[in-house]
C-alpha cells in the first residue's frame, strides 16, 4: 500500500444547541494511505457522519487538523474549500441527492461545470463514467424515473465524473435493499480496484463494512478498534454479540 | 455556474405558479405600455400640429383659443405686422379663424356630441400648409358645407355627401381633409361667414395665424407683437402653442410612472413570495450544489436569475399586449379642445418598459436569492 495521504490529528468536534454541548468527537487521530478502502462503522450517534463531512472539508472542527495531499483543509476559508472539493472529492449520498429536474446526464455533468472544460470534454467524461455504471442506455431519465439502485448508481458516477482522489459514501445502501445494496457495493469495490480510488465508506452494515480493506470502528466520539480486513469473520461475530 | 436549465426546468416543473406570478408582470407591463402609448400618442399629435413658420395670436390672457375672441381692429392690426407673407394678390397670409365647440344632440342615439368647428377665409389653406384634402373638395365661399378632418370622420362615421347638423341647421359635407396627424384632424373646416352668421359671431375671431418665411422671421414676428402695445394679444409660434398644450401630458406621464410602481409593488411581492416558497422546496437542491463545490455567489445568481426569467416572461407577454393596443385611435380633452390622436408605442417606451421588467425582476429575487445563499449545506440535509 502506497503512503498516506489523509491525516487527522487529535481532532475534536463540539456542537452547541442552544445551551446544550454535544461532543461528537473527542479526539481522533486516523491516517488513510492513498488508494485505501476503509469503512467506518458504529452506533447511531457516535459520529460518524462528523468525522466523514470533516475529512471531506465541508465542515470545521472546533479543534485539531485535517490534512489531505499536503494541504491541510481544516484550516481553509469557506470558498477555498468549496473549490478544493469540487475537484478532489466525490460524495455518496444516503438518499442519493440527485437534482430531480435535471437527466441522469445532466446530474452527473454537474460538477463538471465548476472546470473550465469545452462540451466535448465533458460529453466525453460524462458517457464514460455513465458507461462505468451501466446506465448508459439512462441518460435522458429523471430521477424520478429511476429506480433506488439506478438513482445510487447516478450518485456513483456523479462522484467519479470529476476523478476525485477521495469517495465519500455516507451510508450508500441505506435506504436500498439487500440485492441492491449488494450491487453497490460490488460497483464501489469495483471502483476501487480499477481506478485505485481512495474510499471513505460510513456504514451500519456489517456486510458493507466487510467490502472494505480495513474497518474503523466508533463510540461516542472516540475510534475504538481497528480491524483488518481479514478478520471480518471475527468482527462480525463481536458485532452481532 | 450553475446552468441555466436548471433554473427553467423547475419554472416549467411549476408552470401554473410561474405563469401566475409572470401575469403579474404582465399587466404592470401592459399598463405601462398603454399609459406611455397615450401621452406618446397626444405628444406626438401636438408635434404635428404646429409649423414653425406660422404664428399664432390670441386674446391677452388667453392660453387656448376656445376662450379667445378678437375684434376687427384688433384683427386689422395683427395682419399688418412686418415679416408676413403675402399671397399673389398682394393680401398678408394671415388667416383669421373663429373657433367654436358646438355641443349637439345626436336625434337618434339621444346622445350628445361634441363638433369642433373652425370658420375661415381661403387663405387658410395656404397658411396651414400641412393640410390636405384627400376626399371631395373644399367648402365653397359663402355656402353651407363643412370639410371634416379625418380624426371626426372618422370617429363619427361621417363621409363625403353626408350631412352634418350644425346649430339648428344642417351642413352638406363636402371634403375629408388630413392634416399630418394633427389636432386639425379632429376639427370641421367651414366658411367663416357662413359660421359666425349662424351663430351670430360676426365680427369676432378667436385667433389669427400669421405665416412667415421662416422659424427666425416667426419669433421676430413674436417679439415685435410682444412688444406692440396697440395689440393686446398672447403670441406664440405655433410649434410652441402646441408644445405649451403638449406640456399637459407630463402629469399624466407622470401619474402613469406613479401607477406603475404602486401596481409593480404588487408584482414584485408575488414574484417574491412565489421564489421563497419555490426555494423552500429545493433547499435539498442548494445544498447537493454547494457540496459539490458552488459558491454562495453562483446559488444568488441562479436563483437572481430564475426571478428575472418570470419577470421576463411576463414583460414579454406585457409588451405583446402592450403593443397591441399600438394605432388604436380615440379622442381625449387636451386644454379645451378634443383632440383624436392613436395611441404610440415606440422604441423608447417598450426599452422603458423592459427596464422597469428587469428592475422588478431584481427586487423581487433579490431577498429569496439571498436566502438561497445562506442555505448552510449540512443543516440542509439533516
Ligand atoms: N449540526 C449539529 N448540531 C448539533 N448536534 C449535532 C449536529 N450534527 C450532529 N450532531 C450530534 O453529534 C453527534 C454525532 O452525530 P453524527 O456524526 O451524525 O453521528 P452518526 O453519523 O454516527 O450517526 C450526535 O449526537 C448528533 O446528534
Ligand atoms: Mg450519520
Amino acid at each position: 500500500m502506497s503512503e498516506p495521504i489523509i491525516f487527522v490529528d487529535d481532532l475534536h468536534k463540539v456542537y452547541r444547541t442552544g445551551s446544550v454541548l454535544v461532543r461528537a468527537l473527542r479526539g481522533i487521530d486516523f491516517e488513510m494511505a492513498a488508494g485505501e478502502f476503509v469503512s467506518l462503522m458504529g452506533p447511531s450517534g457516535s459520529g460518524k457522519s462528523t468525522l466523514l463531512n470533516l475529512i471531506a472539508g465541508l465542515d470545521k472542527p472546533t479543534s485539531g487538523r485535517v490534512t489531505i495531499g499536503g494541504q491541510v483543509i481544516s484550516d481553509m476559508d469557506e470558498a477555498t474549500v468549496a473549490r478544493w472539493r469540487s475537484a478532489h472529492v466525490g460524495f455518496v449520498f444516503q438518499f442519493y441527492h440527485l437534482i430531480p429536474v435535471l437527466t441522469a446526464y445532466e446530474n452527473v455533468e454537474l460538477p463538471l461545470l465548476l472546470f473550465n472544460m469545452s462540451a466535448a470534454q465533458r460529453r466525453q467524461q460524462v458517457l464514460t463514467v455513465l458507461e462505468l455504471v451501466s446506465l448508459s442506455h439512462r441518460l435522458t431519465h429523471r430521477p424520478g424515473q429511476l429506480s433506488g439502485g439506478e438513482q445510487q448508481r447516478v450518485g456513483i458516477a456523479r462522484a467519479l465524473v470529476t476523478d476525485p482522489m477521495l469517495i465519500v459514501a455516507d451510508e450508500p445502501t441505506g435506504d436500498l435493499d439487500t440485492h441492491t445494496s449488494d450491487e453497490i457495493l460490488d460497483l464501489m469495490q469495483a471502483v476501487h480496484e480499477s481506478l485505485e480510488k481512495t474510499i471513505l465508506l460510513v456504514t451500519h452494515d456489517p456486510r458493507a463494512a466487510g467490502r472494505a480493506q480495513r474497518r474503523v470502528q466508533m463510540d461516542s466520539g472516540r475510534l475504538s478498534v481497528e480491524t483488518e480486513a481479514l478478520q471480518i469473520d471475527n468482527c462480525k461475530l463481536q458485532i452481532e454479540n | 455556474m450553475v446552468p441555466a436549465s436548471y433554473n427553467y426546468r423547475n419554472l416549467i416543473v411549476r408552470w401554473k405558479t410561474t405563469l401566475m406570478t409572470a401575469c403579474g408582470f404582465m399587466l404592470v407591463v401592459a399598463a405601462l405600455i398603454i399609459m406611455l402609448a397615450f401621452v406618446n400618442g397626444v405628444r406626438t399629435v401636438c408635434a404635428e400640429s404646429g409649423q414653425p413658420e406660422n404664428v399664432i395670436t390670441m386674446k391677452q390672457g388667453c392660453s387656448d383659443e376656445i376662450l379667445s375672441q378678437m375684434d376687427k381692429r384688433m384683427v386689422s392690426r395683427i395682419e399688418a405686422t412686418p415679416g408676413v407673407l403675402r399671397g399673389d394678390d398682394g393680401w398678408p397670409l394671415a388667416s383669421r379663424e373663429l373657433f367654436m365647440a358646438i355641443t349637439q344632440r345626436n336625434e337618434e342615439t339621444q346622445q350628445y356630441v361634441q363638433i369642433q368647428a373652425r370658420g375661415m377665409y381661403p387663405v387658410a389653406l395656404l397658411v396651414h400648409t400641412q393640410v390636405r384634402i384627400t376626399r371631395g373638395r373644399m367648402f365653397r365661399r359663402n355656402h353651407r358645407e363643412v370639410v371634416l378632418g379625418i380624426g371626426v370622420a372618422r370617429e363619427h362615421q361621417i363621409h363625403v355627401g353626408d350631412k352634418l347638423p350644425m346649430g339648428q341647421l344642417e351642413w352638406d359635407v363636402v371634403g375629408i381633409f388630413e392634416a399630418g396627424g394633427s389636432a386639425f384632424e379632429s376639427e370641421a373646416w367651414c366658411d367663416m361667414d357662413q359660421l359666425a352668421g349662424h351663430f351670430h359671431r360676426e365680427g369676432v375671431y378667436s385667433s389669427v395665424v400669421l405665416r412667415t418665411a421662416s422659424p427666425a422671421a416667426a419669433q421676430q414676428a413674436v417679439e415685435y407683437l410682444e412688444n406692440n402695445r396697440a395689440v393686446a394679444v398672447d403670441v406664440l409660434s405655433e410649434t410652441d402653442y402646441y408644445e405649451k398644450q403638449a406640456q399637459q401630458t407630463n402629469v399624466l406621464r407622470a401619474g402613469a410612472i406613479v401607477v406603475s410602481v404602486f401596481m409593480a409593488i404588487g408584482a414584485v411581492f408575488g414574484v417574491t413570495n412565489t421564489m421563497f416558497a419555490a426555494i423552500g422546496e429545493r433547499v435539498k437542491d442548494i445544498a447537493v450544489m454547494r457540496i459539490l463545490g458552488f459558491r454562495r455567489s453562483e446559488i444568488l445568481i441562479s436563483f437572481l436569475l430564475e426571478t428575472l426569467l418570470i419577470a421576463l416572461i411576463g414583460g414579454a407577454l406585457g409588451m405583446l399586449f402592450g403593443y397591441a393596443i399600438n394605432g388604436l385611435t380615440l379622442s381625449t380633452a387636451l386644454g379645451g379642445k378634443s383632440v383624436a390622436f392613436a395611441f404610440k408605442v415606440d422604441a423608447p417606451i417598450l426599452a422603458i418598459a423592459g427596464v422597469f421588467t428587469l428592475v422588478m425582476g431584481v427586487i423581487g429575487g433579490l431577498l429569496p436569492a439571498m436566502s438561497a445563499m445562506r442555505v448552510e449545506p449540512l443543516e440542509a440535509m439533516r
